[in-house]
């Protein structure tokens, strides 16, 4: 099985290294072969609404950096954890920009969700568990805020904070099937 | 009330490197609006200017009474490039911190491509967290749905959106000049059948891939194997 991890250089501090040490052992101990990547500050580029990756090279962005590596990674794995620093209450900007290019990865048409909500379809059959581990927020608004944003709006995506309790980071993960799934996005 | 003139620094966060943006539409229209009310106003592209030496800019805003951030929604919040600008504007404001009054009001108009307005509630939230970061006083936010068609010239359906739109940014202008009372966020929908959109918006996408060569099924592909 594979997982990968995808993280922020730029907030490499004690409460990262702290995490990410608890989440590799997780996912060593339930037989995850992992990947790691880091994003620095410029190695992507951010995201320019073109819509190319729907209606010019459909499925991929039309900038050809480190995304197209990234997608591919995440697109064949079992599971993809981000470790999302809480900036304003929401995604720093290097996780924010592989976020944004993530769209190669829907069709740019709309649907009707069961709750009403519209949203994309998906491109694929299947998709990687992903899980999205918020840290660092300076108040539990913007830790709140953080989880909305991801909680209310996507279906695909598992979403918590993580508050410096390995314990309850481990209880969180082994709620979450972390293997390929079809559910709707 | 204070006759001092207003100084407004508008941010233009749409991450489009050509073509027109909403974003930057709606910001030329209320540069228009704060200009004609006697207001001095500094219209500032995050794109054109995300590799430059923003310092100046950012003085600007330290100093300037209201802020206005407009940007398109990227998966329920900002985009990628916006808070690289806001994260770096930030680091910047705890170096001077110390330098100015404060007393910065801040705006926001989000627009997301679903017709749901609601899909941009976190988004405001975001530019609220920001504005308590730098001691500033998020005042209220504009929310758009359908946000595409605001760029249209003539698209149907947006008299009334658009009438919306010049009232809201009145009430910016008015809030900047003299507003004391806390406001509340404005929702502006486009009032048209969903199936309407869904297709037109479908017809769009099939349309512009056929102008790049491609056939419909083409835009199903699957270059990542999975």
């Amino acid at each position: 099985m594979k997982a990968l991890i995808i993280s922020d250089t730029e907030y490499d501090n004690e409460i990262f290294k702290r995490l990410h040490s608890a989440v590799s052992d997780v996912l060593k101990q339930k037989g995850f072969g992992t990947e790691e990547i880091p994003i620095s500050r410029g190695m992507l580029a951010f995201c320019m609404g073109c819509f190319g990756c729907w209606i010019k090279t459909p499925g991929e962005c039309v900038v050809n950096d480190d995304i197209a590596r990234i997608n591919n990674a995440v697109m064949n794995s079992d599971a993809v954890v981000y470790l999302c620093p809480i900036v304003f209450g929401q995604y720093s900007a290097n996780i924010k920009s592989a976020i944004d290019r993530w769209l190669p990865n829907v069709l740019p048409f709309f649907i009707t969700r069961p709750d009403g909500s519209t949203m994309h379809p998906r491109r694929y059959e299947s998709y990687p568990a992903q899980v999205m581990i918020g840290y660092g927020a300076s108040s539990g608004d913007d830790a709140q805020l953080f989880l909305d944003i991801i909680k209310k709006h996507r279906s695909d995506v598992e979403a918590f904070v993580y508050s410096e309790n390995d314990e309850e980071l481990t209880s969180s993960l082994d709620g979450i099937e972390l293997k390929k799934t079809g559910g709707l996005l | 009330m204070n006759n001092e003139t207003k100084n407004v620094v508008l941010i233009n966060g749409s991450p489009k490197t050509a073509g027109v943006s909403v974003s930057g539409t709606l910001a030329s229209v209320l540069e228009q609006r704060l200009s004609s009310a006697g207001m001095s106003v500094k219209n500032i592209c995050v794109r054109k200017n995300i590799s430059a030496d923003n310092e100046q800019d950012f003085r600007s805003i330290m100093t300037a009474d209201a802020l206005v951030l407009l940007f398109p929604l990227y998966f329920y919040c900002l985009p990628g490039l916006l808070i690289r600008y806001l994260q770096d504007f930030y680091e910047f404001f705890e170096r001077h911190k110390g330098e100015t009054a404060g007393g910065l009001n801040i705006y926001a108009l989000a627009n997301c491509g679903f017709p749901e307005s609601s899909n941009n509630t976190e988004a405001l939230g975001v530019i609220k967290s920001f504005s308590a970061h730098i001691n500033a006083a998020y005042r209220f936010g504009i929310s758009l749905g359908s946000g595409s068609m605001f760029g249209v010239q003539g698209a149907p359906f947006m008299k009334k959106p658009m009438a919306a739109i010049d009232a809201a940014f009145s009430v910016i202008a008015d809030d900047v000049a003299n507003g004391k009372e806390p406001l509340g966020d404005i929702s502006i929908q486009v009032k048209m059948p969903k199936f309407l959109y869904f297709l037109g918006g479908n017809m769009a996408w099939n349309k512009m891939a056929s102008i790049n060569g491609l056939k419909k099924k083409d835009l199903y592909r699957k270059p990542y194997g999975a």
